[in-house]
């Protein structure tokens, strides 16, 4: 390397960083003059990078290059003021609409269908599984249920977790080729699957703190003593609103019975008010540390477990063919997931950790309410039920929280046409379509 | 007792008590429309919107030039902005990639369905080339680099020229697939923003045109019947001078009508 010449100032500054840059630059170029440009692919190179890894980036970019910017150009040049106005207004409004609205939409849903009535359960909505994800780590805990070796509630999540994370293949073909075969891997071996298995169960060096169980926290919570006297309170609140009903007079049994039971269920009102409260509030803060612990696990996945970004799921836990509905997806993605999905196991797991009972388990997962008596169509396909297992109710959920978004914004979408020609008809006068009038003046006779 | 029933205790199909998760009725949508975290849209999700900002639009055509526009504009435009990139970036790494590095191909592409059969193929092809030949993205070559990299170091097995040698190859691989990428997207804009749109207004400029000469042809033809029209006009004019002939007479015969009729216009 040259010594920096004082007399070139900033242009010699920058020309002995192109030649600090690693000699494969110079093997591209050819003979070894590595040159300042080679900075500039890196450059182009990232922003390409990141304009491919995420869908959402792409589609906006190319909408933007290709429909809004250049189209009003050409119909500006072309055609006269009119029909750019119209031109910009539709791509503009097209850019926001089909691109962006439906996951704005989706927040702003989220956050209204999180009460009492459409989310009963209390469950973080936020903590988003989609539904091809949540379809096939279902069938992989189906899988696990049919095998009787599970007998404690541990076993089971190591089960799920080590059979879930082991589905997860790189889709790239570098692991496969001979030469490289050795260096890297398409799979998690054996020794890093048992180690990212405790890393998730946060029992590894530095996973304690970012790991928990929301259903333990609750319920810990629960008894401490401002909760207990909560629930007191509503107690006697009910008594106090039953005596008053009747003018304070002495009770008889049946009343004494009545007064009960209506204290009982102010109880259990309150208890599952607090349980669905303070579950969201734990969720929040296990959500919280999650993108810490996604830091490390991805970390872990790519430089010890040797995995590249993007991954198939897996239809059988050896060999076996991608998972199609699901696809190609970032790793750091899908172990977001089987994280929340592992949340979602502990919550089912609640009052097993002494005795195992499979099927009760089952049908906290999977369970849906009985297609005859008391329910009707409307409470059995689109209303979220405390009484249902986990996987039909988000599954009910997310029926509102997507659907509802998607019609809205299509909705907007439509009628965004009707107020461009509104604008259109504001500065002509007349219904006519601005493009042609202005192919006539300009190109027509007379 | 003898079973009669062609099943044996054995093989008699047990009646599923265990949930059908998989036959969820909204399940079928919700694989197609769900969001894969919230606060962003899926591509799915798009393409379903803009389809029907499309039927809106044509719907709201105000004339046959607009529809038209509306058709070539909009139905190119969703399959160039949906699927044109991918088609245009695999057809680049299939054939120009290995006519500059012929190594670097194997490390790009995955192949993948090599087995479906021909109408399935077609059917990839044009809607996800990326179910048939799946292009590694940038960070994974550069992960597998960095891991093959250090394998190699570690193993000390392989010489330092081999070393050099993989390090050069997953540069240009590198290298490739970025000019694949921006391949893909500058055809997509090259398409969406100018193609379509100049060839809208040839089109249209051409119906235009031969519009006009339709209507020059057509006054020409009727240019026979001038004669009339000037005599319709003739009959116009006569008649308003005989409206206002006739209301000077009414202002002299009653002067006060008069005066009071114009107050009122003036009020």
């Amino acid at each position: 390397m040259e010594p920096r010449d004082p007399k070139k100032g900033l242009r010699g500054a920058f020309r002995f960083q192109g030649v600090s840059a690693p000699s494969l630059a110079s093997s591209l170029i050819g003979q070894g003059s590595s040159g300042n440009w080679y900075n500039w692919v890196v450059k182009g190179r990232n922003v390409l990078s990141t304009i491919e890894s995420d869908p959402l980036i792409g589609l906006g970019t190319t909408d933007l290059m290709g429909m809004v910017i250049p189209r009003t150009g050409i119909e500006l040049k072309k055609r006269g003021a009119i029909p750019a106005r119209e031109t910009f207004f539709r791509e503009i409004t097209g850019t926001i609409t089909n691109t962006f609205l439906a996951g704005w939409l989706g927040i702003l849903a989220v956050m209204l269908f999180n009460g009492k009535i459409t989310n009963p359960k209390g469950l973080d909505m936020r903590a988003w599984i989609d539904s091809p994800s949540l379809d096939a780590y279902s069938s992989v805990l189906k899988d696990i249920f049919k095998q009787d070796k599970i007998t404690t509630a541990d076993d089971l999540r190591r089960a799920f977790l080590k059979n879930a994370l082991g589905r997860l293949e790189s889709t790239d073909n570098v692991w496969k080729l001979k030469q490289y075969k050795t260096y890297c891997n398409g799979r998690l071996p054996q020794k890093e699957l048992d180690y990212l298995v405790n890393c998730f169960l946060g029992r590894q060096k530095g996973f304690e703190s970012l790991v928990f169980n929301v259903e333990d926290a609750v319920k810990t919570k629960m008894k401490l003593p401002q909760y207990q006297a909560e629930v007191r309170e509503a107690m006697a609140a009910a008594k106090e609103a039953f005596m008053h009903k009747l003018g304070n007079q002495p009770l008889t049994k049946a009343q004494q019975i009545l007064l009960t039971r209506a204290r009982m269920a102010a109880r259990r009102v309150t208890l599952s008010n607090q349980e669905r409260i303070l579950r969201q509030l734990e969720s929040q803060r296990l959500r919280l540390y999650e993108k810490t612990f996604l830091d490390r696990v991805y970390n872990f996945v790519i430089n010890k477990g040797k995995l590249s970004e993007e991954v198939f799921f897996m239809d059988r836990a050896a060999k076996g063919t991608p998972v199609s509905s699901i696809g190609v997806k970032n790793i750091r993605d899908h172990l977001a997931k089987i994280k929340r999905m592992s949340a979602l196991l502990d919550h089912a797991l609640v009052g097993q950790e002494a005795k195992l009972n499979l099927a009760a388990v089952e049908k906290r997962l999977f369970g849906q309410l009985p297609s005859k008596g008391a329910t009707n169509w409307f409470q059995r396909m689109l209303m979220p039920n405390r009484a249902e297992g986990l996987i039909p109710y988000l599954c009910k959920s997310k029926y509102w929280l997507v659907l509802l978004p998607v019609l809205v914004a299509g909705t907007l979408g439509c009628y965004m046409v009707v107020i461009n020609n509104w604008l259109t008809k504001l500065k002509t006068g007349g219904n006519d379509f601005p493009g042609e009038k202005a192919l006539m003046s300009s190109g027509g006779k007379h | 007792m003898v079973h009669l029933s062609p099943f044996s205790p054995v093989t008699r199909p047990i009646p599923q008590k265990a949930p059908r998760f998989g036959h969820y009725p909204t399940m079928g949508m919700l694989n197609f429309l769900d969001f894969n975290s919230v606060g962003a849209s899926t591509v799915g999700q798009n393409k379903v919107i803009y389809a029907a900002v499309i039927l809106s639009r044509l719907a709201k055509a105000r004339s046959a030039n607009e529809f038209r526009e509306n058709i070539t504009r909009d139905g190119l435009g969703w399959y160039s902005w949906f699927m044109g990139g991918p088609l245009m970036q695999t057809a680049f790494a299939l054939c120009m990639v290995p006519l500059v590095c012929k190594a670097a191909q194997p490390l790009m592409i995955t192949r993948l369905n090599q087995k479906a059969n021909v109408g399935k193929k077609i059917l990839y092809t044009l809607f996800s080339p990326s179910s048939l030949w799946l292009l590694a993205t940038d960070k994974q070559l550069h992960q597998r680099k960095e891991q093959v990299l250090q394998g190699m170091k570690a193993s000390k097995a392989v010489a330092a020229s081999q070393l050099q040698r993989t390090a050069n190859l997953f540069e240009r691989t590198i290298n490739l697939r970025s000019l694949t990428s921006l391949f893909g997207i500058a055809f997509t804009i090259f398409l969406l923003g100018f193609v379509i749109n100049l060839v809208n207004i040839a089109l249209t400029r051409a119906n235009v045109r031969k519009k006009d000469q339709e209507k020059q042809m057509q006054s020409q033809q009727s240019s026979g019947f001038k004669a009339n029209v000037n005599a319709e006009k003739l009959l116009d004019v006569l008649q308003r001078r005989l409206d206002t002939w006739q209301q000077e007479q009414n202002a002299k015969a009653t002067p006060f009508k008069s005066s009071y009729h114009g107050f009122m216009q003036r009020v």
